[in-house]
C-alpha cells in the first residue's frame, strides 16, 4: 500500500490545497483504496490462486475421502460402521466421479442393488405398472397432515421399529419409492440406505418429493394408516 | 512506513476512536465466522450441497460434483483468511464474487418461479430460523447485504502498519 500512497505524494496538485491534504490524510485510507489500479490487477490474482488452491484441495479430499476412510476402516483405525455412512453414497451413485446424480439405466444396474433417483415423468411411467409401493419417510405427524395416496409411513429416524410390522407386508423385491417433503430433504436417502442395507433390492428415490407431487396437482390423501 | 502528506500533522483524528476501523473489524469478523459456519456441512456432506446445486437445475451433471466439492473449500479458505486478516482484500474479493455467483442463481430461481431450498449452508440449529433455507427475495436481500460487507472489506482494508 505504501508505494501508492508514495505514487500520490508525489502528485504535486494533491498538495496544492490544504483541503486536498486534509482529506487524504483523515480519509487517506479510503481514498488509498479508490486509487488502487495497480494493486487491483494483483489482488484478482491472488484471489484466483487462493480459490483454485481451495477448489484443488477440496476435489482432491473428494475423491481421496471413499479410499482412505476404506483403508482406516480395513485398518480398524475408524469404525466400520462409520466407513459404511460414507459408503452408503457410494451406493447411492458413484458420485464424485460420474456425475452427479443419475438415475442408473438398467444396464447399468444388472442386479437391481443401487438405490435409482427419479424424477417426476419417470414417477409417472413407473406409477403405471402398479406394482410400486411408496414409502414415506417423514415424521407420522407430517405424513398424517397429507401423503401420497396408498403410500405407507415409515419414519427414518425409527427405522427398525418400523421394519418389523412391515418386514412380511412388504417382500424384499418389491419395488419401493421412497419420499420426504422434496428439495433438499435428507430422510429419503437416510431411509433408502437403510432400506437397501437390510436387504430391499428395488428402491426408487423420488427426490421431487411430496411437495412437487403436490405442485403437479396430484392427488394427496389425509389421516393415519391403518 | 507510509510516507506522510507534508500537512499530515495537523489533524489530531489519530487519538479518538475510529468507528469505521471498529466496523471494519467487526464486519471481517462475521462475514468470515459465517462463512466457516455455512462450509462446514458442505464438506462433511458434499453430496448434499450437490442436490442443493442440482435443483438449481442450471448446470450441467457432470460439473455438479467438482463444483459441490471445491465451492465449500473456496468458501472456508476465505472465510479462514478473512478472520485472520491475511490476505484480506483477495480473501474478499472471492466472498464477493461467490455472493455474485450466488445472487445470479437465486434470481434465475426467482424468475423461473420455483421453490427450492437455497442450499446456501445456513440451515444450521437457530440460524436457520433467523435466516430462513428457502431461494427466495430474502436470500437475494441477504446475499446483497453480504456483498455490501465484502465491498465494505474490500475498501476500507486497512494495512497493518508495522
Amino acid at each position: 500500500m505504501g508505494y501508492i500512497f508514495s505514487i500520490i505524494s508525489l502528485t504535486p496538485s494533491i498538495h496544492t490545497t490544504p483541503l486536498a491534504g486534509f482529506c487524504l490524510n483523515r480519509y487517506g485510507n479510503i481514498l488509498l483504496s479508490l486509487k488502487m489500479n495497480i494493486s487491483l490487477k494483483r489482488d484478482i490474482l491472488y484471489a484466483v490462486i487462493i480459490a483454485l488452491i481451495a477448489s484443488l484441495a477440496g476435489i482432491g479430499t473428494d475423491i481421496a475421502r471413499t479410499p482412505i476412510l476404506a483403508a482406516l476402516a480395513e485398518r480398524e483405525v475408524i469404525h466400520p460402521t462409520q466407513y459404511n455412512a460414507y459408503k452408503g453414497v457410494d451406493l447411492i451413485d458413484n458420485w464424485s466421479h460420474a456425475g452427479w446424480p443419475r438415475v442408473k439405466e438398467s444396464e447399468d444396474n444388472p442386479e437391481g442393488k443401487r438405490i435409482k433417483w427419479i424424477e417426476y415423468s419417470q414417477l409417472m411411467e413407473l406409477n403405471k405398472t402398479g406394482e410400486i409401493r411408496f414409502i414415506d419417510a417423514r415424521v407420522v405427524k407430517e405424513y398424517d397432515a397429507g401423503h401420497i395416496p396408498g403410500a405407507i409411513p415409515w419414519p427414518f429416524n425409527e427405522f427398525l421399529e418400523y421394519l418389523k410390522n412391515y418386514q412380511d407386508e412388504i417382500s424384499f423385491d418389491t419395488p419401493v419409492v421412497v419420499y420426504c417433503e422434496g428439495g433438499t430433504c435428507d430422510q429419503s436417502i437416510s431411509l433408502s440406505e437403510n432400506l437397501q442395507i437390510v436387504g430391499y433390492t428395488d428402491i426408487y428415490l423420488y427426490h421431487g418429493g411430496f411437495d412437487e407431487w403436490k405442485n403437479m396437482g396430484m392427488p394427496v390423501e389425509k389421516g393415519e394408516y391403518e | 512506513m507510509i510516507p506522510r502528506a507534508p500537512d499530515a500533522g495537523q489533524t489530531p483524528a489519530r487519538s479518538r476512536i475510529n468507528w469505521f476501523t471498529v466496523a471494519y473489524h467487526f464486519c471481517r469478523i462475521l462475514i468470515g465466522l459465517l462463512f466457516i459456519v455455512a462450509s462446514y456441512d458442505k464438506i462433511l456432506m458434499p453430496w448434499n450441497f450437490g442436490r442443493a446445486i442440482y435443483v438449481y437445475k442450471m448446470l450441467p451433471g457432470y460439473l455438479i460434483s467438482p463444483m459441490a466439492a471445491s465451492m465449500p473449500w473456496v468458501e472456508l479458505v476465505a472465510g479462514i483468511l478473512l478472520v485472520f486478516n491475511r490476505f484480506t482484500r483477495p480473501a474478499a474479493m472471492i466472498i464477493g464474487g461467490l455472493n455474485i455467483v450466488f445472487m445470479v442463481a437465486i434470481a434465475t430461481v426467482i424468475a423461473r418461479g420455483m421453490d427450492i431450498d437455497c442450499g446456501c449452508g445456513l440451515d444450521v440449529g437457530p440460524l436457520a430460523l433467523i435466516v430462513g433455507t428457502q431461494a427466495d427475495g430474502w436470500a437475494l436481500v441477504r446475499d446483497l447485504i453480504l456483498l455490501g460487507i465484502a465491498a465494505i472489506i474490500y475498501f476500507g482494508y486497512k494495512p497493518r502498519r508495522g
